[in-house]
């Protein structure tokens, strides 16, 4: 991998399940250059858009929504989940690697989890190297 | 008849996506966006074919905000898949005086050139801090005919920033015997000056001092802003002036219709200097607005001053105090101080901070101003987001420090002030005021929550009600 | 509604290859409905080819666009400015709207992206069957309403064959027992005696088997 890489990940996530507080830290990083989607419900993902992100340069794209049955829309969370599946394998099809897009489920109390996610992420990316449609 | 005074409005899109307030989310899988009924192909606004079309041109991944909160599709989908939310960025945007809400509708403006209409009607709390503690009183029964007011009837805007001459002296042959100097008249009740600590170049500076003229108002301007590409603008422009230093700017003078002069104990001794240099011009003199802001006025309007411009902070609330007033409260006392010491006649008195509405140009007035000083609605017109990210150095999301066209920025100004315009005569027009003049001090045009609170509440709640917004 | 689905990405990848400008044109009635070709699905098949040749280095420009349908003239005509801007078409219509394209094109190759599946049903969200196999001689009056030559899968005309277990096919174990329902729905009409008649060999002359078919409707023609 060239030394200067800086990956770059796209972050969709629910403004329910997220504590924008404690979140801010998240965006200050100089290892990776977060580009953060907010959206008023989870339901919002469409496969357009995360494939967008891609398009756009991402290297990973990670969407976090709140937990199975606590959606305030009911259905919202599963929508998005049963949505980025596809799009994984979407990613599959064209030989980008649907492990460059996960989805999890975040409970407003667990405040490690988004750190955990992203490094977690970042190995990822360190064995998949950047996205190759750039 | 005067000419009758014309903003000439033209749509003018933004270069970015607005941060909008409205978006639908389908929340259930139950559609495919074909039934019979399907109310994406029914939205009047089109929402849903702009997703579509945006979805495929955008660069970053992004989503539309930009439902007009109808609710059709809410109401109308036979599977109930919709409803309706507030863009998580919106909330975030602005702060308790530059709401998301004011910001929204100045953009608007900016666009359009029209007044803004809220939909299906005002949603939000009738009372509030500052501005929203004070209602126009609009019942006046004797208005003129409503269809005359943008049309035949006319309704004068206009303020001076000259000073006036009373009472005026007559010779025997009732031949003026008083010296009386040239009157400067501006057709709107407001000026302008670029805000602080907020991103300001050429390109900007051009935009609104080309609107100044195009509106027939004037661009107060402090020296480190000056470039030689204004020079065209000199008529619409008022150098900020050191005092002590005017003999370095001869020339500044002589070309200016009026200036600005930073008030200090003997800013008076200046006067005649100026005058010597240009009789005619007009010399305002900027004063914080602070405690002391009605007591200067007051030693201020017996020299031979025409204007004395009051700034507040940015939020419009009164300067180095531990519990500021807001502006309207600082606006009677100046104003009252003057009535009192019988010389408010004789000058004029502008204010600037916190003017963000066309409405707290009106309600200034009211309260006793002649006309406002706006700043950061100009930036706001050229779609400044007021994240003040640039005061932390950081790249502006509008990408405003790369400059813009000024022909485009011109006439976004244009439009906000043309709208801004006719909120102000549909204002006084309802209240039955044919000149702004007339606005002035017209507090019995006006309802203030905290004497109605203590008029209907106190006598039965005692001292527990006349707390005020709390 | 005429049920498809998408072709695989691969090989929608290798029948485009060849060109540079290219025009992905989604049908806005049927295959909207089944996923297949509606602007959603326009949109994401665009995308997805970019991310994918960019991956391989090649250079190519896709546009998108949709009609309401592509199986008729006055919506294919509000595509033709877009059309002609480009150099080949991938259609994510049924076949007839691919082939109504290409006839109103001469010039510029119309290529699937569906592969037309059948004529369907949508049961529930996502979820569509196969009702109607367009034989040209419609006999679902004597069966209570369900076709045996589409729905069994032997297209038995005179009654069920053995194999049916618990009302469920022998041959797809998910599959309704066709003569199952038949029985079921003409006991419940009263028409049981139906059945009884003899339902010779169906004539298949009235089927695609007799090649393309025509249909002439003299009174509509002046």
């Amino acid at each position: 991998m060239e030394p200067n890489y800086k990956p770059k990940i796209a972050l969709f996530h629910c403004i329910n399940s997220f504590n924008e507080g404690l979140f801010l830290p998240l965006n200050g990083r100089v290892d990776v250059a977060l580009n953060v989607i907010r959206l008023a419900c989870s339901s919002m993902i469409k496969d357009i858009v995360l494939l967008k992100a891609f398009e756009a340069g991402a290297d990973a794209v990670l969407v976090m929504v709140c937990p199975e049955g606590q959606c305030r829309y009911v259905e919202g969370n599963i929508r998005a989940k049963k949505r980025t599946q596809w799009v994984k394998s979407l990613l599959d099809e064209i030989g980008l690697d649907g492990r460059r897009l996960s989805i999890s489920h975040m409970s407003l109390q667990d405040t490690d989890a988004p750190e955990q996610i992203i490094q977690e992420t970042l190995a990822v990316l360190n064995d998949l190297g950047p996205n190759p449609a750039v | 008849m005067p000419k009758k005074y014309h903003i000439p409005v033209k749509t003018a899109p933004p270069r970015f996506l607005p941060i909008g307030r409205y978006a639908t989310i389908e929340f259930r899988e139950d559609c495919a966006g074909s039934c019979r009924e399907c109310v994406k192909k029914k939205c009047i606004y089109g929402i849903f074919t702009e997703n579509y079309e945006h979805f495929s041109t955008m660069d970053e991944p992004e989503y539309l905000y930009n439902c007009q909160s109808c609710f059709r599709c809410v109401q109308e989908c036979t599977r109930g898949i919709f409803s309706r939310v507030i863009n998580p960025d919106y909330r975030t945007l602005g702060d308790d005086h530059w709401r998301a809400d004011t910001i929204r509708r100045l953009w608007y403006q900016a666009h359009t050139g029209k007044i803004p209409v809220s939909g299906a009607g005002y949603g939000g709390p009738f009372v509030a801090a500052g501005f929203d503690s004070m209602w126009t009183d609009m019942s006046e029964i004797v208005r003129p005919t409503r269809d005359g007011i943008h049309g035949r009837e006319y309704i004068s805007t206009s303020f001076e920033i000259s000073r006036r001459i009373t009472p005026l002296i007559f010779n025997q042959d009732l031949s003026l015997a008083s010296q009386v100097s040239p009157i400067l008249e501006i057709p709107i009740p407001l000026l302008f000056q670029m805000p602080r600590d907020l991103i300001v170049n050429d390109t900007i500076l051009i935009s609104a001092a080309n609107a100044a003229r195009v509106l027939g108002t004037m661009m107060i301007i402090r020296p480190e802003e000056y470039t030689d590409d204004l020079l065209p603008f000199a008529d619409n422009l008022i150098p900020c002036l050191p005092a002590d230093r005017i003999n370095d700017h001869v020339e500044v003078i002589q070309n200016s219709r009026a200036v600005e002069l930073s008030f200090s104990d003997n800013v008076a001794d200046t006067f005649v200097d100026l005058r010597a240099l240009n009789p005619g011009i007009a010399i305002i003199v900027r004063i914080p607005l602070d405690a002391m802001a009605a007591s200067r006025g007051v030693q201020l309007a017996k020299t031979d001053v025409d204007t004395l411009h009051y700034y507040a902070d940015e939020h419009g609330n009164e300067l180095n105090a531990e519990e500021p007033r807001f502006i309207k409260e600082m606006i009677r006392d100046v104003h009252l101080k003057l009535v009192e010491n019988l010389t408010r006649q004789k000058i004029n008195l502008i204010f600037s901070g916190g003017i963000a509405m066309a409405e707290h140009m009106a309600k200034s007035i009211i309260c006793g101003a002649d006309g406002v000083v706006i700043d950061n609605p100009i930036l706001i017109a050229f779609e400044c987001r007021l994240c003040f990210r640039c005061r932390q150095g950081l790249s502006c999301p509008v990408k405003l420090e790369d400059g813009i066209d000024p022909k485009w920025g011109s006439q976004r100004i244009v439009n906000l002030m043309g709208a801004w315009h006719s909120q102000l005569i549909e204002v006084m027009g309802a209240m039955g005021i044919r000149e702004a003049r007339r606005l002035r001090g017209e507090v019995g045009r006006s309802m203030w929550f905290d004497d109605l609170e203590m008029e209907n509440f106190g006598p039965i709640f005692g001292q527990r009600k006349v707390s005020g917004l709390g | 509604m005429i049920v498809g689905e998408q072709k695989p990405i691969a090989e929608i990848k290798a029948i485009v290859k060849p060109y540079k400008k290219l025009l992905i044109l989604g049908c806005g009635t049927c295959v909207k409905t089944c996923f297949a070709g509606g602007e959603d699905e326009v949109a994401v098949l665009a995308s997805a080819l970019r991310l994918s040749f960019k991956k391989d280095g090649k250079a190519i420009d896709i546009a998108e666009y949709t009609i309401e349908r592509q199986c008729e003239n006055e919506f294919i005509q509000e595509a033709a400015k877009v059309i002609a801007q480009n150099d080949s078409v991938l259609s994510l219509a049924c076949g007839a709207g691919v082939q109504a394209i290409a006839r109103r094109f001469a010039k510029i190759p119309v290529l699937p992206g569906v592969n037309t599946t059948f004529l369907g049903v949508l049961e529930r969200q996502g979820f569509f069957t196969e009702e109607c196999t367009g034989c040209g001689n419609c006999v679902l009056g004597i069966f209570g309403g369900i076709c045996p030559i589409t729905r069994c899968a032997k297209k038995l005309l005179n009654g069920p064959c053995g194999g049916s277990q618990k009302g469920y096919c022998e041959i797809k174990a998910e599959t309704e027992c066709a003569w199952h329902l038949i029985i079921d729905r003409s006991k419940s009409l009263g028409q049981l005696n139906n059945l009884t008649t003899y339902v010779p060999p169906k004539d298949w002359r009235s089927s695609n088997s007799g090649g393309p078919r025509r249909l002439v409707r003299e009174d509509h023609i002046i």
